[in-house]
């Protein structure tokens, strides 16, 4: 997952780095970091926003070494979604109930963003949809991955998914 | 360089007219054969001659063919241009041991042998000492075999994917562009000759597989088969999910992927603008390779003459390494 947070850090050469350090002692990967000058705390202190990636069970370790070193954390960000894959299905999708296949899908810790549909004319054709699968990790992706394979082959639905997946 | 004919349809034509005309090596043809005649002549046939009692008569020779007359003539290359079969991939496999046991090297676009007996017929090519060139199997005038074992032999190829069947193509293209349904689509690429009356072979994916088990065997080395690929064909797709996807920013192709754990062919979304977003009937295949990153190989992957030039690369290729005989 992707983490945000904004420090509140003394200008004090040395501060920053012994900021991350507890995001490098649990795997986590650095992203960005913005000093944000200019913009001191009536504490005196810096604000400085860094994102990282990082194991979701390891999160609570960074925050609570960066406890320990008595750095505050200003801001918190939500968890961005980082990874998406986009895949089209054709068969009976609505037949085959559709908000199962949504439900089961999400139930892999993934969010289906986008879901379009498109008819057949005729009753008996077969439709059409899209839908694009967001996540915090491509772990999440390729376990909803798997589960929609499922659920195709029970619902004799075909996937067609990108390339290199 | 004397050659033996085997198959004499569009294919085995274009190869008679090729070399009859401004070949890069001498080939004397000392054999030419279809499905149920033959000519021979140790002297050398006249590939013109051939092809006019061909148009005239349906046959290409006055003797019945059976392939022990590959025994009777001596010759150095065998080019197996007869229709592909699968499962024990005969007649074709028993005109490669007959070649192999007169010392004879083969250039095939004759993908039954080499895709369901790869692993028997290198072993035996090996113990008779001679080569065995199968350009003309993959992709027709395209270079992929010879561009991963000459161009790319300095490199390490991890695998590879492609565009391997251009009527399928065509037929994703047009459904694209038109809206039009699969069958309508398939219809009309049967009255322009672009797809076969029993179409299945192209639809179903299997011609598209033959051609991965064949890159993957000369990629790695290994012996799989037909039974190795997971294959799905493009029956089933709607011009509403090719509408769809083009929204996201992506076409459907029909898409080959050869790596050493996996062997699939089924339609996917490639990205618009991607290497391997080439329309109507072309092909592509997309090598990546260790040091040069990603390769790209874009023709025309079918065809008599493409395919014909193929062979005559091959023979050309052969004559070459065994110094211009």
């Amino acid at each position: 997952m992707i983490v945000t947070m904004t420090l509140e850090l003394s200008d004090e050469p040395g501060q920053l780095l012994d900021a991350l350090q507890p995001v490098a002692d649990n795997g986590g990967n650095i992203v960005s970091i913005t000093h944000q000058r200019g913009k001191e705390t009536p504490r005196g202190t810096l604000p400085v926003e860094i994102a990282f990636e990082i194991l979701e069970e390891r999160l609570d370790d960074v925050l609570e070494g960066l406890q320990e070193k008595g750095i505050r954390v200003a801001q918190f960000g939500e968890e961005k979604f980082h990874e998406s894959v986009t895949v089209v299905l054709v068969g009976h999708i609505v037949e085959g109930d559709v908000t199962d296949t949504i439900q089961r899908v999400e139930e892999e810790g993934v969010k289906i963003v986008d879901f379009s549909m498109a008819m057949p004319d005729e009753k008996e054709d077969t439709s059409s949809a899209r839908l694009t699968v967001n996540a915090t990790c491509q772990d999440k992706i390729d376990a909803a991955m798997t589960s929609l394979d499922g659920i195709c082959e029970k619902k004799d639905l075909v996937k067609v998914e990108p390339i290199g997946v | 360089m004397k050659a033996a004919l085997v198959g004499f349809g569009a294919v085995g034509q274009g190869f008679a007219e090729a070399i009859s005309e401004d070949p890069p090596v001498d080939v004397s043809l000392v054999l030419a054969a279809d499905s149920g005649t033959a000519a021979v002549d140790a002297e050398g046939l006249d590939p013109v001659q051939l092809l006019e009692t061909k148009e005239k008569t349906g046959d290409v020779g006055g003797r019945e063919w059976t392939p022990d007359i590959l025994d009777e003539v001596e010759y150095d290359v065998l080019v197996e241009a007869s229709p592909t079969t699968l499962d024990d991939a005969e007649p074709a496999f028993t005109h490669f041991t007959k070649a192999f046991d007169s010392g004879a090297h083969v250039v095939t676009c004759n993908k039954g042998p080499v895709s369901m007996r790869y692993g028997e017929v290198m072993e035996l090519a090996r113990e008779a000492g001679v080569k065995v060139r199968v350009e003309g199997a993959v992709g027709g005038a395209m270079p992929v075999v010879n561009t991963v074992e000459e161009s790319l032999a300095g490199d390490t190829v991890h695998g590879a994917r492609g565009i391997l069947n251009g009527t399928c193509n065509f037929i994703l293209t047009r459904m694209l562009e038109e809206g039009l349904t699969y069958e309508h689509v398939l219809k009309e690429a049967q009255d322009m000759g672009i797809a076969e009356s029993d179409p299945t072979f192209d639809v179903e994916g299997i011609d598209t597989a033959l051609k991965c088990v064949i890159l993957s065997n000369v990629l790695f080395d290994g012996d799989r088969t037909l039974d190795d690929v997971d294959v799905e064909g493009i029956t089933e797709l709607t011009p509403d999910a090719l509408r769809l996807a083009r929204d996201s920013g992506h076409v459907v192709k029909l898409v080959g992927e050869v790596s050493e754990d996996e062997l699939t062919v089924a339609p996917r979304l490639v990205p618009e603008g991607e290497a391997l977003d080439v329309g109507g009937t072309l092909n592509v295949v997309s090598f990546d390779c260790e040091l040069a990153g990603e390769v790209t190989v874009v023709g025309r992957g079918a065809g008599s003459l493409e395919t014909a030039s193929a062979l005559v690369s091959d023979v050309a290729a052969i004559a070459r390494e065994s110094g211009g005989r």
